[in-house]
């Protein structure tokens, strides 16, 4: 890892955030405080539960996250690129980690261990004021993406006539107040939810070619995938 | 009261240099709202985030037709924070004075400058805390509407009542 190279990927990670000084020399010695890994495609990075040690920054490649569902089946929702941020909130917030994230191809990942990043939380150096605003940056962009997608879903409800009304009709069935028409329950409305999951956890991503991630059952399986393994 | 000493009774100043404290109130703009001036208007172009220091404010949102009143900005919370840390974002709320109040003003200057740099820091800690809280309250939300609509779905049942539990997630200081 070259400096020249981990500049570049600094500078691409720093573009999506509005930071107010010269913040990639900072950055850099932030994730010179980590521990890199290089991750090959299907590794575990971190799982769904895990108490939340580290924040992670993918430095290059892609990763999934996926979540389960209450039959215990897990479901990719999104497809986090390089160079980002990820597992954050759950650092800040103190609880268990919400997704699981799994490499889709190889890449490397800087970990930012709890230790290091209260240390940075702390500091009124600059290294810690770029820390912070890159934190603030990137969770305030998270929740104003949510807030417009739910609006559109919630306007669309709204247009669609999910209201006492357009509820009231159906098949018979006693329906509750706003509950909504029969046709928007179904494909569409799971999207949207998906997709709000997805913005709400900071991902607001494209998920085309997902369709052939397998559904994996077996625990143990999940969390040490065949052929899964990690280089230093 | 003076800002300095508005600040000083924060929680999150706490063991903060007073030091630190007086040089923030000095360089942050103070502003002051009567009762019923409109604080932020939804859809506006953002450039400001606040520190309401006293007084109440009341944050509204427009969402899917219906105007939903969010809750009440209390002394020590920090709001429109998307101004600073959004590019080109809108204004997501209205907030209006429910009763005389003032603000700390924190600019794209203030913050860059670093006036007071331990009570920055310690605005921004707080900052921290609040929005991971709300990201993990929201996406919690729409974790579990998910799997309870799947759930719904795949028994041929009703399916949950989705419009309310989506409102539900502007709650107080989602701005």
């Amino acid at each position: 890892m070259t400096s020249g190279w981990l500049k570049g990927r600094v500078l691409m990670l720093l573009g999506y955030h509005d930071l107010f000084s010269d913040a990639a020399e900072d950055a850099i010695r932030i994730l010179r405080m980590g521990k890199r890994t290089r991750y090959d495609a299907d590794d575990l990075i971190c799982a769904e539960g895990d108490q939340a040690d580290a924040m992670y920054v993918i430095l290059e490649g892609q990763v999934r996250m996926s979540l389960t569902d209450s039959a215990g089946d897990q479901h990719d929702i999104a497809v986090i690129d390089g160079p980002a941020i990820m597992g954050h909130v759950g650092l800040l917030d103190g609880t268990r980690r919400a997704a699981t994230y799994r490499a889709l191809v190889a890449c490397t990942v800087v970990a930012i261990p709890v230790g290091v990043c209260e240390r940075l939380l702390s500091s009124t150096e600059s290294i810690g004021t770029t820390f912070r605003h890159l934190l603030i940056s990137s969770l305030a962009q998270q929740l104003s993406a949510r807030n417009v997608r739910l609006r559109a879903v919630l306007d669309r409800i709204a247009a669609d006539g999910g209201s006492l009304g357009a509820a009231g009709a159906g098949k018979g069935r006693k329906r509750s107040k706003w509950a909504l028409p029969e046709h928007m329950v179904g494909e569409e409305t799971e999207a949207d939810l998906m997709q709000m999951a997805r913005v709400s956890e900071g991902w607001n991503v494209d998920v085309k070619g997902m369709s052939d991630v397998k559904v994996v059952k077996d625990e143990a399986q999940r969390r040490n995938p065949a052929g899964g393994r990690r280089k230093g | 009261m003076h800002s300095i000493e508005s600040l000083a009774v924060l929680p999150m100043f706490n063991g903060v240099d007073p030091r630190s404290l007086q040089e923030l109130s000095l360089a942050a703009p103070l502003v002051q709202f009567k009762r019923n001036a409109m604080v932020l208007k939804q859809g506006d172009a953002a450039g400001d985030a606040f520190l309401l220091l006293s007084g109440r404010l009341r944050m509204y949102v427009s969402a899917g037709g219906t105007l939903r009143a969010l809750g009440t900005v209390r002394p020590g919370e920090v709001f429109g924070e998307e101004g600073i840390y959004c590019r080109g974002a809108r204004r997501s709320i209205t907030v209006v004075a429910r009763e005389d109040s003032q603000c700390l003003l924190l600019t794209p200057d203030v913050l860059r400058e670093r006036p007071g740099a331990e009570a920055l820091a310690a605005i921004e800690r707080h900052l921290l805390r609040v929005l991971s809280r709300r990201i993990r309250r929201s996406g919690k939300s729409m974790r579990d509407a998910w799997k309870e609509t799947r759930k719904a779905a795949s028994a041929g049942e009703e399916a949950p009542n989705l419009r309310e539990r989506l409102l539900g997630l502007f709650r107080k200081g989602d701005g």
